[in-house]
């Protein structure tokens, strides 16, 4: 039941979402790639994940076994295409980690990241981090510039879950 | 005239005995002769050099895959030109990864991110191109080396095809063979390929192995596998062969070269993972000029070309 709630949840904000922040936009993307072991499969890798909408930059760390990708500015990188694209190119997707300029808002008591572009929002973790942030904002829609780890929990036989954002750091702009 | 036949018969026979034995001379081992490069983008300067060629003159030209270009050396590492600059027209690269220099001193570059292979002249001058984005024949799924045959076919791997492809010299389209597997003839992101006579060497670099084929692309041996020890790899990910029909293995994750004879018999390695000289930071290509003896190895970790010389014993 949960997990229909979070999906109808996704799907409300991709349709219905419309008050958008013009500045806020997902900056940079930092996601572990298992199993990244030379050059060539680092420039294969690059070459995958460029084709992917809105990303503008791809840097591929081999010996960290990293891979960044930075946004173009008219539109935010379709973050579930990732994964996939990783696998396709014979790797294994390791932790996301997400910085991006957004709102914190809410939908069906639900705490909300909205950030620009395709019609972006994640679900945030409450927790302490989170509950934090929601003190010092004290009610005002300002933009916050967030880094945050991005978990996608897809329980058997359910479609996948929209991302859950556990905000690590921030600033308020 | 008759008396003296013998005598003479012996004599050319005795002199052909010590050419075949000095031209069949063991290798005893390589010196380190000399370095240059560095992390940056000046010219003379890497930034992940990833291939390295010879032409016939014994110029050394440098595929500097970070930045999307071309350079070309002499022998001792002087600076002679580059070409190159991010992109996808002409003369523009999109990681630029194993080139070759054919007998008619035409440089030909595949490139991984366009999915093409350029050729050029000797001063970067653009000839022409072919190739685009896919699995079909003549198509390619990041195309990482070229190999240029006696008879002047191209062989060029497709990594994410699986598949080595051949083509006349001006990109016509020939055959392929491979497919992805870890069986004994299937490969699994090959990276690069050489000929040791009408014999097909493929550097098959995630099977961590080298594979032989006929000319037909039917497999006739094959050895290596992951590994740290002699006949060993991690990564696979170049191949060279000289004169003698040594066959070069560059061993891109222990920071090594291994030398094979032409069975696949072991015979000796040489470096060691390092900056210091004559020790590798990942190496990814290997080029022989023979007639010299001389090695050069594209140290990828460590932004620099090596220079090696044979030892004879």
């Amino acid at each position: 039941m949960k997990t229909l709630k979070l999906f109808a949840l996704f799907a409300l904000l991709i349709f219905s979402w419309s008050a958008k922040p013009a500045s806020a936009q997902v900056e940079q993307i930092e996601m572990r790639v298992d199993g990244l072991a030379c050059p060539f499969c680092a420039y294969g890798l690059e070459k995958k994940l460029k084709e992917i909408k809105g990303v503008e930059k791809v840097t591929v760390y081999v010996d960290k076994g990293l891979v960044t990708l930075k946004s173009r500015k008219e539109g935010a990188i379709m973050i579930d295409r990732l994964e996939p694209v990783v696998k396709d190119a014979g790797f294994t997707p390791g932790e996301i980690k997400l910085i991006a300029v957004g709102k914190i808002g809410q939908l069906q008591g639900a705490p909300m990241f909205e950030v620009s572009g395709p019609e972006m929002a994640f679900v945030i973790k409450n927790d302490a981090q989170y509950e934090k942030l929601r003190a010092e904002l004290n009610g005002m829609h300002k933009l916050v510039r967030v880094t945050g780890r991005l978990a996608q929990e897809t329980p058997q036989g359910h479609h996948a879950h929209p991302h859950i954002l556990t905000i690590q750091e921030y600033m308020i702009k | 005239m008759n008396r003296r036949f013998p005598a003479f018969a012996c004599f050319w026979l005795a002199l052909w005995l010590m050419a075949a034995g000095c031209s069949r001379h063991e290798l005893a081992g390589v010196e380190f002769v000399a370095q240059w490069g560095g992390e940056g983008s000046a010219p003379g300067k890497f930034y992940e050099p990833i291939g390295v060629a010879l032409d016939a003159e014994g110029n050394v030209y440098i595929a500097d895959a970070g930045n999307n270009r071309i350079q070309k050396f002499a022998e001792d590492g002087e600076f002679l030109t580059e070409w190159g600059k991010p992109g996808n027209g002409e003369g523009e690269f999109d990681r630029p990864i194993h080139l070759a220099v054919s007998s008619a001193d035409l440089v030909y570059v595949p490139e991984y991110g366009n999915d093409r292979v350029q050729v050029f002249d000797r001063n970067g001058q653009f000839q022409f191109a072919w190739g685009q984005t896919g699995a079909n024949a003549g198509e390619f799924d990041a195309p990482g080396a070229v190999y240029i045959d006696a008879n002047g076919r191209v062989l060029v791997t497709d990594f994410y095809n699986h598949r080595i492809q051949i083509f006349e010299v001006q990109g016509k389209f020939l055959q392929e063979f491979g497919s992805e597997g870890h069986e004994f003839g299937k490969l699994y992101y090959p990276t690069d390929v050489a000929m040791d006579g009408e014999d097909i060497l493929v550097a098959d670099a995630y099977n961590h192995r080298i594979q032989k084929f006929d000319t037909t692309g039917k497999p006739l041996a094959s050895w290596g596998r992951q590994g740290k020890a002699a006949s060993e790899f991690e990564v696979a990910n170049a191949i060279a062969v000289d004169r003698q029909h040594r066959i070069y293995v560059v061993d891109f994750d222990n920071h090594r070269v291994q030398a094979f004879d032409a069975a696949g018999k072991f015979l000796l390695q040489f470096g060691r993972q390092g900056s210091a000289n004559g020790q590798f930071n990942h190496p990814t290509d290997i080029a022989i000029d023979a007639k010299k003896g001389i090695i050069y190895v594209a140290d990828w970790g460590n932004h620099r070309i090596q220079k090696f010389r044979m030892m004879k014993r």
